[in-house]
């Protein structure tokens, strides 16, 4: 079963989120954090296959939080979810580890398939 | 003594000449005595002839006044040099009485009591005759009446009885005091003539011209420097001495007075040994033997070198003294009191057109009569030449003024020769230009003086204050307006020290800036605050090398004007900074409430719908599902709008990637937006600005890249940010037309108005340099170190 934390401050957002990954991976577990410092606990604690981390949070800097996410051993692989689609933050995330970035306002298909394509990746890796 | 019993004989011989002294004695031994008188020595000796006389007496009165009455002293000693007798010349000459001297020793005497030595040399002079050795010697006595010294030849002898034994010892002695100083003034005049000689320079000679035999005196040696041991002079070793320029002269001269056997005279130089050459003169004499031929020549020679050279001198200054009369600018006529000329220079002659033939003994009258009408006023000329030359004693300093427009200017003075006036010197000298300077200068003053007097008018209208002041700091000028505003007349300031009328202003800036005006001759124009008066003044400061003028205005509500406004420019700058900092947080609070509440809200609209619509794929109505595909679309839409208004608002990526990839995203808007290519030379995105600088420069960026849009007509722009440890510098350079200086300076252009004003509220800087065809740069520089702390924050 996938493993997803889902790291957004929006309960609405989460409740959402929940939802469509829910309607589009079939059976997922989804861990849900709603600042950086949650996030960073859980990802400690437990193992995600994927973390999904928006990056405008109410307690960090996201790019920062992506970091320190990356920084765990295992480092689960991040997709960054932002409501800003300047290129720019499209490639800071990539520098920062990001597996993925995700406009919000993304369709469904776009999330899942992002998920997957990250999912894939780390099977290779592992691999 | 012959003994008789009978009669005793005695001859007296009354005449002088034999006899014995002392027979008083024998007269008493003798019982009957017979006297025969002899009246003369011939008688007496033909009576002794007879043989009938035992004694005879001469008359020992008579003959002791013959002896007395002769200078030779004469003395009578005892073996022993005890006085047995004298005569009268030594007790006169010792002004002692005989019993002062008879019965004592000879040497005791006063005459001896200087000299111990003189006595023993008469001590022995005796004791030596007393022993039958008669001595002569010269002998040193003094004088018992005056202490005079006295010089005496002196003679002892033995005085011997018939048995030829030495009863006593004679002496006389003569006084040759007179002559033995008379020997030595002998002595001392030679050795004066030889110092004469050496002080006077002057020399002789004799030549013995049959043997050449040469004596030089001691000072003819001295003149030609030769000693006597090394130079024996002869007539050859002469001419080897004369100066070879003068050895022909000096053979002729000899020569001729040796022929015709002459006195001669004539001056020659000679060489010394060193190579001194002096100049001699000689005068010599030519004695003749029987013949008549020369046998000798005798003659004296001066050294006249100091004499010569004075003249040579003396030739020098008279040439010299010509020489400048005839070099002098001026016209120089001498005339003596007889008015004839004694002296004049080719110059006078030129000045006053006369020929130059014309010299000394001319007639000044004349020469006057025959210049008067050159003159512009030949009467008033001639009046004063009448009266120049009437008065011996008269100084005159006139101008003489031709018809022709000469100017000259006399001098005249009487010459002087001692204390009598011997002439009258005048000298002229042409100031025909200085004159006409004169002229000129006095008309130029008159322009300025018509000048200043107009320029006064208009000074007392303006209503500056204007003053001038000369050199040492004295009013020399004070319009109405400055007296009013110095609170004084402006007549009562006039010649008054300015420092002195106004103590309080010495050491203040005006004063200082005067000081300097004065000492660099530049104009200096400020405007300072006078303590004293508690006003600002404006000064103007023109100097000129004879003083400094002022002109100066009370600036003081002009001043304060100003302040207010300048004051009142930074609180609308603080209070524009203030807005903008509002604006600006306002903005990021909306950005943020747009991000976190709408794009949220819309961000799980948007999940939610995909999720509806996959619920309903396949069992609706096509229409609801086309609903469905509706809302999805308008919530797409609402989405873009509100990440477009959020980034306008606020650019997020401001604070979360910093300013390097905010410029980065921004020129990539406008690229797109415009079309004008940027070129970008950017730090690396790590690199970390302060926020309010941040957004400064990002506001700046935007305010430049919207002008480049509108105004530059530009292809592209390059965009650089250069961050150091203390300052951030962007630069917006385009390729567009070019700003011009007009369109800087414009109040309307407010997009460069805005980025001064956001540069300034963070202590930054803008230049914007345009050049026509070739683009606009804009650089911005702001300190990193205190911009946090600028202003920009709501505080």
């Amino acid at each position: 079963m996938t493993r997803i934390l889902l790291v957004d401050d929006s309960d609405d957002v989460r409740r959402s989120m929940r939802a469509v990954l829910a309607g589009e991976l079939g059976q997922v577990t989804i861990g849900e954090a709603r600042d950086a410092t949650e996030a960073l606990a859980l990802a400690g604690r437990e193992s995600w296959d994927v973390v999904l981390l928006d990056l405008s949070l109410p307690d960090r800097s996201g790019m920062e939080t992506l970091r320190d996410i990356r920084r765990l051993k295992p480092a689960p692989p991040v997709i960054v979810m932002s409501f800003h689609t300047e290129a720019e933050y499209t490639i800071a995330a990539r520098a920062a580890g990001a597996a993925g970035y995700l406009a919000k306002g993304s369709a469904s298909g776009v999330i899942a398939a992002a998920i997957q394509d990250a999912l894939a990746t780390t099977a290779r890796a592992m691999d | 003594m012959k003994q008789s019993n009978s009669v005793f004989r005695v001859l007296f011989v009354e005449e002088e000449g034999l006899g014995q002294p002392r027979v008083d004695g024998v007269l008493s031994l003798v019982e009957k005595t017979e006297y025969v008188r002899a009246g003369s020595l011939r008688e007496a000796r033909r009576l002794l002839q007879s043989g009938n006389i035992d004694l005879v007496v001469a008359d020992e009165s008579r003959l002791r006044r013959v002896i007395d009455s002769i200078f030779t002293l004469v003395g009578l000693f005892s073996v022993g040099g005890v006085v047995v007798d004298v005569n009268e010349a030594p007790l006169v000459a010792s002004g002692l009485r005989r019993d002062q001297v008879v019965g004592h020793r000879f040497i005791d005497l006063p005459w001896f009591a200087h000299s111990a030595a003189e006595r023993t040399r008469i001590e022995a002079a005796i004791a030596s005759a007393a022993a039958g050795e008669p001595v002569r010697l010269e002998a040193w006595i003094r004088s018992a009446r005056d202490g005079r010294p006295m010089c005496i030849d002196a003679a002892f002898s033995p005085l011997r009885d018939q048995n030829n034994l030495i009863t006593h010892v004679i002496g006389s002695g003569v006084d040759v005091t007179a002559r033995k100083k008379a020997e030595e003034g002998m002595v001392a005049s030679q050795a004066r003539l030889a110092e004469a000689q050496r002080v006077a320079h002057v020399g002789s000679w004799e030549w013995n011209v049959a043997d050449n035999h040469v004596n030089w005196s001691d000072e003819l040696f001295n003149i030609y420097a030769v000693d006597r041991a090394d130079f024996i002079p002869s007539y050859e070793g002469f001419l080897s001495r004369v100066d070879s320029e003068d050895v022909a002269h000096t053979t002729a001269v000899i020569r001729q007075a040796v022929q015709d056997v002459t006195p001669f005279i004539y001056d020659h130089r000679i060489r010394r040994p060193d190579g001194e050459v002096r100049m001699l003169h000689t005068r010599g004499e030519v004695i003749a033997d029987g013949a008549g031929k020369a046998a000798r020549l005798v003659g004296s020679c001066w050294d006249v070198t100091d004499r010569w050279r004075a003249t040579q001198q003396l030739e020098h200054s008279v040439s010299t003294l010509t020489a400048t009369l005839e070099a002098t600018a001026d016209g120089i006529l001498v005339g003596d009191r007889a008015g004839k000329v004694s002296a004049l220079n080719q110059r006078f002659l030129a000045m006053w057109r006369l020929p130059s033939e014309i010299g000394p003994g001319a007639d000044i009258r004349g020469l006057a009569d025959s210049v008067r009408d050159q003159l512009a006023d030949p009467d008033e000329f001639a009046r004063r030449f009448a009266d120049l030359y009437a008065d011996l004693e008269k100084e005159a300093h006139d101008i003489l003024r031709f018809k022709d427009g000469r100017v000259y200017e006399r001098y005249s003075k009487p010459q002087r020769l001692g204390d009598s006036v011997c002439g009258r010197v005048c000298s002229f000298r042409d100031v025909t230009q200085r004159e006409q300077l004169l002229a000129s200068v006095e008309a130029r003053r008159a322009e300025a003086e018509a000048a200043r007097k107009q320029y006064e008018v208009i000074l007392e209208r303006i209503s500056d204050g204007f003053t001038a002041l000369d050199r040492t700091w004295r009013y020399t000028y004070v319009n109405g307006s400055g007296g009013r505003m110095l609170g004084r007349k402006a007549a009562d300031l006039i010649g008054k020290h300015i420092w002195t009328e106004f103590p309080e202003g010495s050491g203040q800036k005006f004063h200082l800036a005067y000081e300097q005006a004065m000492a660099e001759q530049r104009p200096i124009q400020m405007r300072e605050y006078y303590p004293p008066w508690h006003r600002w003044f404006e000064n103007r400061i023109y100097p000129s090398p004879d003083g400094v003028s002022i002109f100066f205005t009370d600036v003081t509500e002009q001043v304060e004007a100003q302040e207010e406004l300048r004051a009142s420019n930074e609180q609308l700058r603080a209070l524009a900074a203030r807005l903008d900092a509002v604006r600006e947080e306002e903005r990021r609070v909306m950005a943020r409430e747009i991000h976190d509440q709408v794009g949220q809200a819309l961000t799980a609209i948007k999940l939610d719908v995909g999720w509806i619509r996959s619920q309903l794929a396949g069992g609706v109505a096509a229409a609801v599902d086309e609903r469905a595909r509706q809302v999805d679309a308008l919530v797409d839409q609402a989405i873009a709008t509100a990440q477009r208004v959020s980034a306008t608002l606020r650019p997020a990526i401001l604070d979360d990637l910093g300013l390097a990839a905010a410029i980065r995203w921004q020129a990539r808007e406008f690229q797109q937006r415009s079309g004008v290519v940027c070129d970008l030379d950017l730090p690396s995105d790590g690199a970390a600005t302060a926020p309010a600088i941040a957004l400064t420069l990002f506001r700046i960026l935007q305010e430049a890249l919207t002008n480049v849009a509108r105004h530059a007509q530009a292809r592209t722009v390059n965009i650089g940010l250069t961050l150091d440890a203390d300052s951030a510098v962007l630069s917006v350079a385009d390729d567009g037309r070019g700003v011009s200086a007009d369109e800087l300076e414009r109040p309307t252009s407010l997009g460069i108005v805005g980025i001064r004003e956001r540069a300034l509220a963070v202590g930054g800087a803008v230049t914007i340099q345009g050049s026509p065809g070739l683009g606009t740069t804009l650089t911005v520089r702001v300190p990193t170190t205190v911009g946090q702390t600028t202003a920009v924050h709501p505080a």
